[in-house]
């Protein structure tokens, strides 16, 4: 073996033994980026890193660890730069009447809400997405392309809704009432 | 109980977990004792465990105290009463053919998950 081998293998040893070390140290400043992109609220941001950087913990293996974590920040960023684009793995993106017209069979499934009271529910939805900006039919959010919308008189609720005015495009999701 | 989310095979898997763990006395969960029992990827899991919160299916609380110091704290998970009959209504519509809480593994990734389990079993 030659002196350069030798001194290669030394400082190759070395690299990985210095990357298996990092690779924790790496992992919780992953997770409490991704956090922080998942959530807006700092807050909130900081409970689910501490949740985040317990499970990288509960992990075995170093390396596992790094790999979770960077499984945990391309999550958090696909999510991110997919909602920047009025888009939800989870939710449903739909035409406004459709999405509407689908919480009302939603609705009628799960309470008995009167008549009155769903066209109070849906009156709320049409007047948002009829102007999505107006303050007096629905409340701007942190996240400024949500907006929440409050039930009217006998419902007692809010949905929120993603607006998109120049595609028509309302997205409803998280509605909530007690009748 | 409202369902304001999309059935999709991992919610149905962490339901099996939730549900079966009731059945054993073992309510609260923490995130990686759902990843190894369902063996999917912790954004997944945590993806599920939100729609579950946003449904008020599931409830979750921090561990009471800090069991090392510079370690972390887990957070627990336990389905909520409602939550619990909604998860077991559903998994009788959805999985009603299955004759025992035991998850099925996925086609695929075999090689994987013996790897794994080999290394865990190596570290652990």
């Amino acid at each position: 073996m030659t002196v350069g081998a030798i001194v290669f293998t030394f400082f190759f040893s070395l690299l990985i033994n210095e990357c298996s070390e990092l690779s924790p140290w790496l992992a919780h400043k992953l997770v409490r980026w991704s956090a922080r992109l998942r959530c807006d609220e700092p807050v909130e941001a900081e409970a689910l890193a501490e949740e985040l950087a317990a499970y990288i913990d509960d992990r075995p293996g170093k390396l596992f660890k790094l790999l979770t974590s960077l499984g945990f920040a391309g999550s958090s960023l696909a999510r991110r730069l997919l909602s920047s684009r009025h888009w939800s793995l989870m939710g449903r993106t739909a035409n406004w009447e459709s999405s509407v017209e689908f919480r009302q069979n939603a609705a009628f499934q799960s309470t008995s809400l009167t008549a009155d009271d769903f066209l109070s529910l849906t009156d709320a939805l049409r007047f948002a997405a009829h102007a999505p900006f107006d303050d007096s039919h629905s409340r701007p959010t942190t996240d400024r392309n949500v907006r929440r919308v409050d039930f009217g008189v006998d419902v007692t609720g809010q949905a929120s809704v993603v607006v998109d005015p120049q595609a028509r495009m309302l997205r409803v999701f998280d509605v909530r009432w007690v009748s | 109980m409202s369902q304001p989310f999309r059935v999709t095979p991992p919610l149905l898997d962490v339901l099996e977990v939730f549900v079966h763990a009731h059945s054993e006395d073992r309510d609260d969960l923490h995130g990686w004792q759902i990843a190894k029992a369902t063996e999917r990827s912790g954004p997944t899991i945590y993806g599920v465990l939100e729609r579950l919160l946003n449904a008020g299916w599931i409830v979750g609380r921090w561990e009471d105290e800090y069991p090392q110091p510079n370690r972390p704290r887990r957070r627990y998970y336990r389905l909520t009463p409602d939550g619990l009959t909604a998860a077991r209504q559903l998994l009788a519509e959805r999985r009603s053919h299955r004759t025992s809480t035991h998850i099925a593994p996925r086609p695929g990734f075999a090689f994987g998950r013996v790897l794994r389990a080999a290394l865990q079993g190596d570290v652990r």
